[in-house]
Order: structure tokens, then sequence, then C-alpha cells
């Protein structure tokens, strides 16, 4: 297994809360783009961050929204994100436009750790998680590294931009289920085939069977697997205790970590992947 | 909001801000409330942790406790409920690790602990008032996220009697005990009455309701263990009643007011409704300087009507809106 150093604590930097305002917004397939100008989070900011932003009136939603930070534009002070409006809170946002201010709260969490010298990446998004996945990749294959990508989605919609991977991939492999865009099958049939070659480290962001399944493929390669997980957050900076997954720790014990503080980015081989959602009898707290 | 670390008005004139929660000196009235600011370290890295009023840890359990399965949270109108389960690390740890630590920052700590049995809540209590190093204890004996209706002590008031008396002889007068309390009974005042009686020195009021939230889209609960506690503004109001109805019967008593506190304008309802000091929970979780920015918003409103000693405002409500003398 190609060793990789965990990013280590504190966090490269702490998070700020800035008011932020509307850019852009944009259709992207199925999801709204939004840019935000949002300076001190955008520089504070590395890939696999995320964000939490207010919706609206905190009386009536006292909860922020959590949101993936696709990528950043460092001269403008400008962060992208991806709205994928499912609910009223979320369609709220992807609602706003240029001009809108809304209330910011980031960069949080644990980032992907760079590649070892000279490492091939593999890269591997799940529908609106090709966004969770970006900015790795791009900076990935900036530092040199050869990069490829696998995009999978539902449908054609549902995937994240793949002409923007296609910029600097050395391979782009595109599926769906329904065969609307790419092949039609599962991102784990193509992640298999260059799994296969040998290549390490893999960086993926999806739904959960998605990871589960990523991370298991990569653990038969031999290759080592990053994980950016989407879990139910309430905080976002380890105060609150809801967004914990089982994870195994130090000498073969288990813990209920948390997903904000000790990831979203997470070594796939340390979560419990079959017991995701239930307290397993042998985990401790945390 | 405040990016910054900008001076707070609270901390730049303390004096007309200093309170007393009963025995307990505070800087301010206004403290981060358990189970919203873990065991102080994530909050640390946005405020300075001596310049709250206190800051009152997550419950402290017997043993490490791994909580409640996922999702554990929910928002709902004006309000989330939580079925976190008392997530924590267990004493032992507690004692090692966290508890010198948050001392040594210099804040005023106030350690919540969550027996299974009123033995076990005179055990936690007797080791952390040995430590001599909190400031007071608060009693969790309203948390809903336990196995059965039976550990919510709050419920009853000769149970709830029963923790205060052996949390009592066990510490005898080494620190300050205040009992958290549910709203969720038929009469507060009786539950409020018995913990005093048994030796409380004040009380916490209020814990979450008991609650439970269905998804439209499933039909099903969206807890998997069904119910969990309600917080948030949609409680502010349960919260008014709940202390004024114990400051009316028992004016004496040092109330700690908890519920919805989003800002300096509910933090003087719960004030005035008799509360000696407020408690901020759930608006941490959207802004980790959600306690400072309150206990300044307070101080501005006294500084512009020219009130000079926050305990002046204690109980106005009861007495037509007019300050203490």
């Amino acid at each position: 297994m190609t060793a990789v150093a965990p990013p280590t604590r504190p966090w490269p930097e702490s998070p700020v809360v800035e008011t932020a305002t509307v850019e852009l917004s944009e259709p992207c397939g199925a999801y709204r783009r939004l840019l935000l100008l949002a300076p001190e989070t955008c520089r504070r900011s590395r890939a696999g961050q995320f964000v939490a932003l207010s919706v609206g009136d905190d009386l009536v939603r006292p909860l922020r929204r959590f949101f993936t930070l696709v990528d950043v534009e460092r001269s403008d002070g400008c962060v992208e994100l991806l709205i994928a409006a499912t609910s009223p809170a979320t369609a709220w946002l992807g609602a706003r436009r240029p001009g809108d201010v809304l209330d910011v709260f980031g960069p949080l969490g644990r980032p992907f750790p760079d590649p070892p010298p000279g490492a091939r990446v593999l890269v591997v998004g799940g529908g609106h998680g090709g966004a969770g996945v970006y900015r790795a990749a791009r900076e990935a294959a900036a530092h040199g590294h050869e990069v490829h990508v696998v995009l999978g989605a539902a449908d054609a919609s549902r995937l994240f931009d793949p002409a923007r991977f296609r910029n600097f991939a050395s391979s782009l492999t595109v599926t769906t289920d329904d065969g609307s865009a790419g092949r039609r099958g599962s991102v784990l049939e193509a992640a298999g085939e260059l799994l296969e070659s040998g290549i390490s480290p893999v960086y993926a962001c999806g739904p959960v069977p998605m990871l589960a399944a990523v991370s298991h493929a990569c653990a038969e390669a031999g290759a080592t697997c990053w994980v950016a997980c989407e879990v139910t957050m309430a905080c976002a900076y380890g105060v609150c205790m809801a967004c914990v997954l089982p994870m195994t720790v130090a000498d073969g014990r288990s813990e209920m970590r948390r997903a904000c503080v000790d990831g979203p980015v997470l070594r796939a081989d340390r979560v419990r992947w079959a017991d995701v959602g239930t307290v397993p009898a042998d985990c401790v707290g945390a | 909001m405040t990016t910054g670390s900008e001076p707070d008005a609270a901390r730049a004139t303390p004096r007309r801000s200093r309170t007393l929660l009963g025995p307990v000196e505070l800087n301010n009235p206004v403290v981060a409330a358990s189970g919203c600011a873990a065991y102080g370290r994530e909050l640390a890295e946005f405020v300075d942790l001596a310049d709250l009023g206190a800051i009152i840890t997550k419950s402290i359990m017997k043993r490490p406790r791994a909580g409640r399965p996922t999702p554990r949270i929910v928002e709902t109108p004006a309000g989330m409920i939580n079925a976190i389960g008392l997530q924590g690390c267990g004493i032992d740890e507690f004692l090692a690790e966290h508890l010198p630590w948050l001392h040594r920052t210099g804040a005023c700590v106030g350690v919540s602990v969550a027996g299974e049995t009123p033995d076990e809540f005179a055990e936690l209590a007797a080791r952390i008032a040995e430590s001599g190093m909190a400031a007071f204890l608060e009693l969790n004996i309203s948390c809903p996220n336990v196995a059965s209706r039976d550990q919510v002590f709050a419920c009853d008031p000769a149970a709830a009697a029963d923790v205060v008396a052996r949390v009592r002889a066990a510490v005898g007068l080494a620190i300050p005990v205040f009992a958290k309390l549910s709203p969720d009974v038929t009469s507060i005042v009786d539950i409020a009455r018995a913990c005093v009686d048994a030796g409380a020195d004040g009380l916490s009021l209020i814990n979450t309701l008991l609650a439970a939230a269905i998804d439209p889209r499933t039909l099903r609960p969206v807890l998997p263990g069904l119910t969990g506690g309600l917080s948030g503004p949609a409680i502010h109001p349960v919260a008014v009643r709940a202390i004024w109805q114990v400051h009316a019967a028992m004016p004496h008593v040092p109330l700690l007011g908890g519920g919805g506190v989003t800002d300096g304008a509910t933090a003087l309802a719960l004030l005035a409704a008799g509360a000696s000091a407020v408690s901020v929970g759930t608006a941490n979780f959207r802004d980790p300087r959600a306690c400072l920015r309150i206990a300044g918003e307070i101080h501005a409103w006294m500084e512009s009507r020219g009130i000079e000693d926050v305990k002046t405002l204690v109980g106005a409500a009861h007495r037509g809106g007019d300050l203490e003398p």
C-alpha cells in the first residue's frame, strides 16, 4: 500500500464566518452552480473542504446546509458551489441571484492529502459527488500527476460537468445507469479496470453505497483510498456529534468519529461501511 | 455577525454584565449550554472560553458511550430534533484529558453529569467535585435520549429529589449543584420544589422536549429511534413559561434559563421571566460566536437604557417590567 500521510491537525487554517455575495447562479445539468464572493473562505480553503450556508431566516431554519467547495478562483476571491435543489432549503439557495448575500461559514473539515510524488491518481465521482473531487483532481494534474477520472450518475443530467475534467485528465470515463451518457453501468467497472493497473491513491466522493464499493475495490487492489463523505450534519465544527460514522482507530478498536472534523475526507479502509447508520456493539464513545 | 477578534462589548466594559448564578460568579449572563459545546476544544477555535459567562460540558457518564444510530438530527420548523444519545468519552478520560485543559483556559466551567442511577450521579458528582476544577455541577436528569423514561428522573418529583439528595450527600458543600429539568411534565413547579428541598442550589430550565418527525416522502420516522429532543426557537415560549412558573413559586432560587435563545431579545425575555443567566444551545451550531454576540447585545441594550447592573433585570416581568431596586 502506498504510504500517504494523513493531514495533520490543526487544520491548515481556521474557518471564518463571512457575508458572501452571489456573483453567478447558473444551471449545471440537474443542479445549479453558484459562485460566491467570499475572499477569506476562498483564501483559506483546500481541496475536499466544505462550507456551511445559512438558508434564509435563521429563526425559521436554525441550521446551516453544507456544500463541498467545488473550486476557488484565488485571484478574485470567489468560491464555487454546486446546489442540488432537493428540499425547500436547497431550492431557496438555488433561487439566489447575483447581488444576493449569503452567510458563509468555512472552510470546514480536513482536505484531501496531496498525492505522493510521481503517483498516478484515480478520481471517482458519483452524481454531484463529482464536484467533491474536482479540485483535488485539477490540482493533482497541475502538480504534474497523471490523473484518471471516472464520473458516474443515474443519467446524463446528474453528472458533474465532465467537460471540465477533460481539460486536464489523462483519461476520462463517464458511466450512467440509463446509458444517456458514456457507458451504461456503474463507476465500479471502469474504476476496476484502472485499479488493475496499480494506480494509487484514489480520491472518491459520492453516495455511501458507491463509496463502500470503491473502498472495497481499492482494498482488493492494494490502492490507498480517500473518500469525501456526505452525511447529515448540524454544526459542522465538531460540537454536536450528529455526523458520526463507525471507524476503526488504533489497536483494532472502533469509535463513532465525526465526519465534520475527522473528515469529510477519510481513509476509506478505516470506515466500517457495512455498519454505517448503526452503532456497532463494539464501538466505544469518542 | 463577526469574523475576527475585535473586542466584544461585553469584554470591554464587563462591570455592567457581571452577574451571579446563585453562588457562581459569571463574567456575563450568557452560558454555553451542555451538549452544544462538547468539552470546549472546538469552540475555543472561535472564542476565548474565559470570555463566556460559563461553559457547561456535554454530559459526562460513568463509561464511554457511543450514542444512538444515525441520522441523529433533523431540522423542524423553527427548531431541530436531536437524538445524539449522550455520546461521550466517560469520566476517566474526561478527568484525565478534558477537564484539566478546560480549567487551564480560565473559563468558568460547569460540568454536566448523567448517571443511569442515583448512585451513579453521586459517584460522578463526587469525582468532579474532588477534582476542584469545576465551578458548578449540572445534573442532567432530563435527557430524553435515554433507554427508558424511567431514566428521565426529572419526570417524577421523588425520583428527581432522590438524585439531588444523593449528590448533595456525596459532595457536601464543595460545589454548587444545579438540576436540569424537563418541561415535559404536568407540574414543573412540583419537580423544581422537590429538587430544591433535596438540596439543589439552583435549577437549569429547560432541557429539550420529547419530539418526533416523519419524512413526508417515505412516511417513515426520520430518526431511527423515532424520538429525540426538540430545541431551537420553537421552544423559546415553553422556556419562558417554565421559568416564569418556577420563579413565581420560588423567587429566591437561582435559575439558569435556556430554550431558543438566539439573540439579546430572547435572552432578555428569559432574564425577565426569572433566570439569573441564560444558556445558549442550538444557536451555537449556526454561529460558534453566538454566546459572545448575545452577551454583547444584552450589554448594548442595557447601555442604551442606562441600566447599570444585569442582576436588576432578573424577574422584571413579575414586577410589571420594573427593575430590582
